[in-house]
């Protein structure tokens, strides 16, 4: 990614101004501190998505809006970064930081999903980490150790992610692909095993499943035919028998409660009687003799029991009818139980040589064969493929693996190579215990740390040069104080120019007008600042290319 | 009769129907009460100083009742016990000029039944046998033999009548009858209760002719009054009406087919099962707010919604069998009141 042109523009104090940019070495220069430098390539790193920890009190950047012209594999594009919104202008729509972030990896070509401090399970990516080893902050970058507490946004991380992980993404020698694969190889194979299992379970069930059919051929159509006609024929007949059935059911329910009613009912006429005879001669209840209410009483019971002898008379009838009613009906029923039985007498009939059930028998047999076979091909096919992916897995972890030692290789050989050349250029700084992606704490102070510092930033961005797999644009800036660093000043402009600013990549380095000088070749792009970097102005040319922004 | 009613055969229905014990005297008396019981003055006497004493329209009759074919010789002859004939017996009883003298008998001797002449007046057959002067004469004779004055003889001969049963000496001849003599007279036989209210009026009958007394003030326990006489007559017919009530409550949609059933059950659980209950809601005088004058099934249904408040625990078809039966009470209840009232 080549950054082409920078617009900042800051929407409340009406202010603006645009920097053009080279697709090689920009140097960022001004006559003085405090006009401006730092914060421009603060500007710019912001822009692409950093999270930067500290822009001077007078630069506020919650006020500001910055447009970014880029090119990348010959496209061309603009990024609009305004707070934690993102307008890509290729796609015309806004981001958060997390969509963003993953817009930018999609257009780097890479992948990097770094573990949580929380649950190391879990993995994100924000933008700052995908940008933190190409940048160097003037205020952030030197204090513990290169690379940590750069940007705010990655303390969420594991510790070890940060930068480790991240440059070894950038090197292409992470070992997450790797892990993802082997973990894959994991899962085939325990589906490879449990096929299998399956497989032998089926095989050693294989004898009491599959009998042998005798082949046995039937004229299929009489049969069919037969099978119809009896199918509908014992339809008919069941749905009669359970006609019938309800019906038995009825007269039954009603017989009982008729012949409890002519229990009852003898009951009471016994009752009656005994009553009637109680009063024949002398009233029981009311101990008068050849009265009216004596006489009464005995007419009514006498006559009670005249009306009792006529119901006991009905409901005998009616169990009578009744009685004959249930006797016809099971006849009835009886006789289509038989015809019933007769129907399943198909089953001993002969279609040629054999019966109906026998050839039933033998089809299953055969079916059953079939589909034995059936899924035991399908079992050896699976497995046959999960074996196959397993292979292609394997092969793919050995080749990964055999790139990711050739360049670890290489790029180790090539951290040694540079730290034993810097040995001779700075025989005060240590660095025989600093390993390839060792970021252990800086030990050393004063003018001796920030050599290191200085040395360990150099090495990596020179490997950064060589060796990265994405394309992002380098930002250095360096906190060097003439009256600390002075016999040393032109040494480290020699190595920026040496390792910076030589290399085809695109760079923006921080320098005062006056260490120009210590640069023996000149021919670089420079941006002269010089204060105030915004202008009202040019606010007003400006302002359209946010037109994006302030229309929503 | 056995072949109306079949169940009999098959099941003990304790006699309600066949009247046991046969007594032709006992018919004569029924068929007297049947043909008289609605006139007001109507009183008669089993087994008094006569077989029959009826009192009506001021008169009192003497009746002899004989099973047998008589001839005027078999009525004027002295019985060997007590050396007196059928007809002194008859006629030596009470001597006012309001008795009357009557002999009952199951025929006459064909020479002196033509003799006869026909009385269309009387008050207690409808018509009845006079004797000829030829006859009276012979009469005379004989029993002046018997120790009677002739003058006594000739004026109670001329009060003396002989009627011939209409039916013949045997209980299914007579019962025949009189059922038929019951149906004319406005006594309901619908279903054969006919045959129990004959039962019962020959069991009253019976009971009463068995009664011995011992002077004139217990003669009363052996005489049926009129009024007696129609409450049993109406309340055969009302007992015969339950079911027919309990039928229109369901022709009217008060009861469904279910109830109508149990109610004719409970109807006649009423005096057996339910007898407290029935007493109990007796006692709360409710019954006393029904008017009978006017619609039955209203009445019912209306009494019934009484009991039912007080009763909420029972069922819907033994309250409305207690309220028709209380109904019916009521009803026998007002036809003595009625007689009272006259």
């Amino acid at each position: 990614m080549i950054i082409k042109k920078l617009i900042i523009a800051d929407y409340k104090d009406k202010e603006a101004n645009v920097f053009d940019f080279e697709s090689t070495a920009n140097i960022i220069i001004a006559d003085g501190n405090t006009q401006g430098k730092s914060c421009l390539l603060k500007s710019l790193f912001y822009a692409l998505g950093m999270g930067i920890k500290n822009f001077k009190d007078t630069w506020h950047i919650e006020n500001k809006m910055l447009k970014i012209f880029y090119e990348h594999n010959s496209q061309e594009g603009t990024i609009i970064r305004c707070g934690d919104k993102f307008w890509i202008g290729n796609q015309q729509k806004f981001l958060d930081s997390k969509e963003y972030a993953k817009w930018l990896l999609e257009t780097l070509g890479i992948n990097i999903l770094l573990p949580i401090r929380q649950n190391e399970e879990k993995r994100t990516i924000r933008p700052s980490a995908i940008l933190l080893p190409f940048y160097v902050d003037q205020d952030t970058s030197w204090s513990k150790t290169i690379y940590k507490d750069v940007v705010n946004e990655l303390g969420m991380y594991a510790s070890n992610a940060i930068p480790k992980n991240i440059f070894e993404c950038v090197f292409n020698i992470s070992s997450d692909e790797i892990i993802e694969k082997e973990e894959e190889k994991i899962r085939l194979n325990s589906e490879k095993t449990k096929l299998s299992i399956q497989k032998n379970s089926l095989q050693e069930l294989k004898d009491s499943f599959i009998k042998n059919p005798n082949g046995i051929n039937l004229n299929e159509n009489d049969a069919l035919e037969d099978i119809k006609k009896y199918l509908i024929y014992a339809k008919n007949i069941n749905s009669k028998i359970s006609e019938k059935q309800a019906k038995i059911y009825t007269k039954e329910v009603d017989l009982d409660s008729y012949r409890l009613e002519l229990r009852e009912l003898k009951e009471l006429l016994e009752k009656t009687d005994s009553a009637y005879k109680g009063i024949e001669k002398k009233c029981s209840f009311c101990g008068s003799e050849l009265t009216t209410e004596q006489s009464l009483r005995r007419l009514k019971l006498d006559n009670n029991k005249f009306e009792i002898g006529l119901l006991q008379n009905e409901r005998a009838k009616k169990i009578e009818l009744l009685e004959g009613e249930l006797q016809t009906l099971l006849e009835e029923k009886l006789f289509l139980e038989k015809d019933y039985s007769e129907i399943l007498k198909i089953s001993e009939k002969k279609y040629g040589d054999y019966t109906l059930p026998e050839y039933i028998e033998d089809k299953a047999k055969k079916l059953t064969k079939d589909n034995y076979y059936e899924i035991e091909d399908k079992l050896s096919l699976d497995i046959t493929h999960k074996e196959d992916e397993i292979k292609f897995i394997e092969k793919r972890i050995r080749e990964l693996k055999k790139t990711q030692k050739e360049y670890q290789e290489s790029i180790s050989s090539d951290f040694e190579e540079l730290k034993v050349s810097f040995k001779i250029s700075f025989p005060d700084v240590n660095l025989d215990n600093r390993e390839f992606l060792d970021f252990k704490q800086i030990n050393n102070s004063g003018a001796t740390k920030n050599e290191e510092f200085f040395i360990l930033y150099m090495i990596y961005i020179n490997l950064l040069i060589k060796h990265s797999i994405i394309e992002v644009p380098l930002g250095f800036d360096s906190p060097i104080k003439d009256e600390l660093d002075g016999k040393n000043i032109p040494k480290f402009y020699e190595i920026i120019e040496k390792i910076i600013l030589a290399s085809d990549k695109q760079s923006f380095v921080v320098m005062l007008k006056d260490k120009l000088q210590y640069l023996k070749n000149k021919n670089y792009s420079y941006t002269y600042l010089k204060k105030p970097i915004l202008d009202k102005f040019m606010f007003n040319e400006l302002k359209d290319e946010f037109s994006v922004m302030t229309s929503i | 009769m056995d072949k109306q009613v079949p169940a009999e055969e098959t099941y003990d229905n304790g006699g309600a129907i066949a009247i046991k014990g046969y007594n032709f005297q006992h018919a004569i008396a029924s068929l007297i009460i049947i043909l008289n019981y609605k006139k007001d003055d109507f009183c008669i006497y089993f087994e008094t100083k006569d077989d029959v004493e009826v009192s009506l329209e001021n008169k009192h009759i003497f009746i002899q009742v004989k099973g047998q074919k008589l001839s005027i010789n078999d009525l004027t002859k002295p019985e060997k016990n007590n050396n007196k004939s059928i007809l002194l017996k008859n006629i030596s009883k009470n001597s006012s000029k309001k008795a009357r003298y009557k002999v009952v008998a199951l025929d006459f001797a064909e020479k002196d039944k033509k003799e006869l002449s026909i009385n269309q007046e009387s008050c207690l057959f409808g018509e009845i046998n006079c004797y000829s002067e030829e006859q009276k004469q012979i009469i005379i004779e004989k029993l002046l033999q018997q120790g009677m004055t002739e003058a006594e003889i000739k004026e109670k001969l001329s009060s003396s009548y002989i009627y011939f049963s209409p039916f013949v000496n045997n209980a299914e001849c007579a019962y025949t009858y009189l059922l038929g003599c019951m149906n004319q007279n406005e006594i309901n036989v619908d279903s054969n209760r006919g045959q129990a209210v004959l039962n019962e009026l020959l069991k009253m009958i019976t009971q009463k002719a068995e009664k011995v007394i011992n002077n004139e003030q217990e003669k009363e326990i052996k005489k049926l009054e009129s009024r007696e006489l129609r409450k049993l007559f109406k309340s055969s017919e009302c007992f015969n009406n339950r079911v027919k009530l309990a039928n229109e409550l369901k022709n009217a949609d008060i009861l469904n087919l279910k109830d109508y059933f149990k109610i004719k059950k409970e109807l006649l659980d009423v005096d057996i099962k339910h007898r407290a209950l029935k007493n109990e809601i007796e006692n709360t005088g409710v019954i006393d707010f029904i008017e009978t004058d006017k619609n039955e099934i209203t009445a019912i249904h209306e009494l019934y919604r009484e009991i039912a408040k007080i009763k909420p625990q029972h069922n819907k078809a033994l309250l409305y069998a207690l309220s028709i039966d209380l109904y019916i009470d009521k009803v026998i209840s007002e036809v003595e009141d009625e007689s009272n009232d006259n």
